[in-house]
């Protein structure tokens, strides 16, 4: 029977196998020379990829690029913002539900504060309030969608999921119908599910109405796809892995009015409790190491709202821009989950990494993910030969 | 390679639409872009990477962050680019591309281009027998030069499933590699 002492060791070797690693890939003097051998390996993939692409093929791209820009680039003048203002009096009934739910949410949750900090005097969104959340309907759809992704980079789970909705609602696609029912079947789960979320908000506001698939429904199965992975993060779904029964995978050109699976999903309107700490830990096979990861996600000092998902919030920050982003390179990701079924085994393995590192960042061996995991060769999951001499 | 202090006024000038910004930010990335979407099966990397980059322009105007920020985002639109094309496509990814990839590229000294493609072909043909999660870990790591937080956030995972990857990847390619004498 192995005693404590063997895991510890077993876990320092690991952790200074991944010190050893660090070095290799970011091209400092290794100790191990076992692994030193692997330089060459490292170098020469880099070599192969650090050349300049040729000047014909960057001034192509680059004239491209600026033409796109300077196409989305004029901001609306007051008289287009008029003519938006006066359309948007034909609100489909499904989205004026809508739009009550995304107000509804915040006053339900208690949390009616005066105004968010990081909003008020912003010339785009210093509307009347209820003007201010129609008002998400401003610009295109991609650009909401874009807002939604920030909304989500700040916590904001499930207002962020609110505006994606309204964004495909108003958009009219009927491709979007997947899309739709997929972020409606979330809207309880993804509080707290921030990079997942950004990640599937992301495809979202990327392939959205551009067709994805031979007839669009690729783009449909994707979000779905992806929502599953975070219904599967926070225990929802029975099957996340190979797509259960709570998802949309079939032809979006189906019905949109069934939303399969919805027994799970709860109302909108209560969907405010995901974003507080721990709440994965209750759900997680392993709960103390999730304890200790999501008792450091709220260090990090990178989760906008570290009490929750921002469901709580004022109610203004609804209809507000969020702040300009660059969270897409946001290092620590408290609770991106393990979403490979085989690496889901990995992490289990390197569990109490979490534990005892806890210099190395939150998220490290919290298995979040229960499915089956993928057998691999045994002598894989030991430190191996690579630590060997070190 | 990297802008360094040049690169917030690049930024701002590229959000007005001057092509030499572009063209400075295209220099940055395309490279390890490109070589992370052909180690990764892309059907075809250059499209892809022009996709990506006419992505980035779109949204360009929300992005507000440091040249590292640019750059991971850049690959978190490069890795959603590259899942939709394996989707499309309905198979696995390939690894017999980046050659093609980077020999329009590569200049110099042709036997030493000649080694070089040998080589090359060793290592993609040791990427080939990782699993999808080891590979596009480590090509993420070692050709976009990511980090492991940046990594574990495009691909959506926690930093110790990347760790773990990384670690049986590279345990997975040193044992390819010894057995024919490449790292000898």
């Amino acid at each position: 029977m192995r005693r404590l002492g063997d895991y510890r060791c077993e876990m320092q070797t690991t952790r200074r196998l991944d010190r050893e690693i660090e070095r290799l890939l970011t091209g400092a003097p290794l100790q191990d020379r076992d692994l030193a051998l692997l330089t060459p390996l490292v170098e020469g993939l880099r070599s192969l990829t650090g050349h300049l692409p040729p000047e014909t093929e960057v001034r192509s791209i680059a004239a491209r690029a600026a033409a796109v820009v300077l196409e989305r680039s004029p901001q609306p003048t007051d008289a287009a913002a008029s003519h938006r203002r006066r359309q948007r009096v034909g609100l489909t009934p499904r989205l004026a539900a809508m739009t009550m739910a995304v107000l509804m949410v915040p006053a339900m949750a208690g949390a009616a504060l005066a105004a968010d900090s990081a909003i008020p005097g912003d010339p785009l969104y210093g509307l009347d309030r209820a003007f201010e959340v129609v008002g998400i309907g401003a610009g295109s759809t991609s650009e909401r969608l874009l807002e939604a992704a920030q909304m989500a980079a700040q916590g904001r789970g499930n207002e962020a999921i609110n505006h994606a909705v309204l964004a495909l609602e108003s958009d009219g696609d009927s491709s979007n119908v997947l899309a739709l029912q997929a972020l409606e079947s979330i809207a309880g789960f993804a509080g707290d599910d921030r990079s997942e979320l950004m990640a599937l908000l992301a495809y979202i506001s990327e392939n959205a109405g551009r067709g994805v698939g031979a007839d669009g429904s690729e783009f449909g199965r994707g979000v779905a796809e992806l929502a599953r992975e975070i219904a599967g993060e926070n225990g929802a779904g029975d099957n996340p892995a190979t797509g259960g029964p709570d998802f949309p995978t079939t032809d979006p050109n189906g019905p949109p009015a069934v939303n399969p699976g919805q027994g799970q999903q709860p109302p909108v309107g209560q969907s405010n409790s995901n974003g507080e700490p721990g709440n994965n830990g209750a759900q997680n096979e392993n709960g103390a190491q999730n304890g200790t990861g999501n008792g450091n996600a709220g260090t990090t000092g990178n989760t906008a709202n570290p009490n929750g998902n921002g469901d709580a919030g004022p109610p203004d920050d609804v209809s507000k821009a969020p702040p300009a982003v660059d969270k897409p390179a946001d290092p620590v990701a408290p609770d991106s989950g393990g979403t490979d079924a085989d690496e889901g085994n990995e992490d289990v393995d390197h569990g109490n990494e979490g534990v005892d590192q806890g210099t190395q960042g939150p998220d490290e061996g919290n298995p979040v993910k229960t499915k089956s995991p993928k057998p691999e060769s045994p002598s894989l999951t030991a430190p191996g030969r690579l630590g060997a001499s070190s | 390679m990297s802008l360094g202090a040049e690169f917030a006024p690049t930024l701002e000038a590229a959000k007005d639409g001057e092509e030499w910004a572009w063209a400075d930010l295209y220099r940055e990335v395309a490279g390890p872009v490109k070589g992370y979407l052909a180690s990764r099966g892309a059907m075809d990397p250059e499209d892809l990477t022009s996709e990506t980059f006419l992505q980035v322009a779109r949204n360009i105007h929300a992005f507000e962050g440091n040249e590292t920020s640019f750059r991971s985002w850049v690959f978190v639109i490069a890795h959603r680019r590259l899942i939709d094309s394996r989707r499309a496509r309905g198979r696995r990814p390939e690894t017999t591309t980046l050659l093609e990839a980077t020999a329009d590229s590569t200049g110099g000294d042709v036997e030493e281009e000649a080694l070089d493609s040998l080589v090359a072909e060793e290592l993609l043909r040791a990427f080939e027998q990782l699993t999808d999660i080891q590979g596009d870990v480590l090509a993420l790591r070692i050709l976009g030069r990511l980090t492991l937080e940046e990594t574990a956030q495009i691909l959506g995972k926690r930093v110790g499933a990347i760790k773990a990857a990384q670690r049986r990847g590279l345990m997975a390619l040193q044992q390819r590699l010894d057995f024919q004498g490449v790292t000898q």
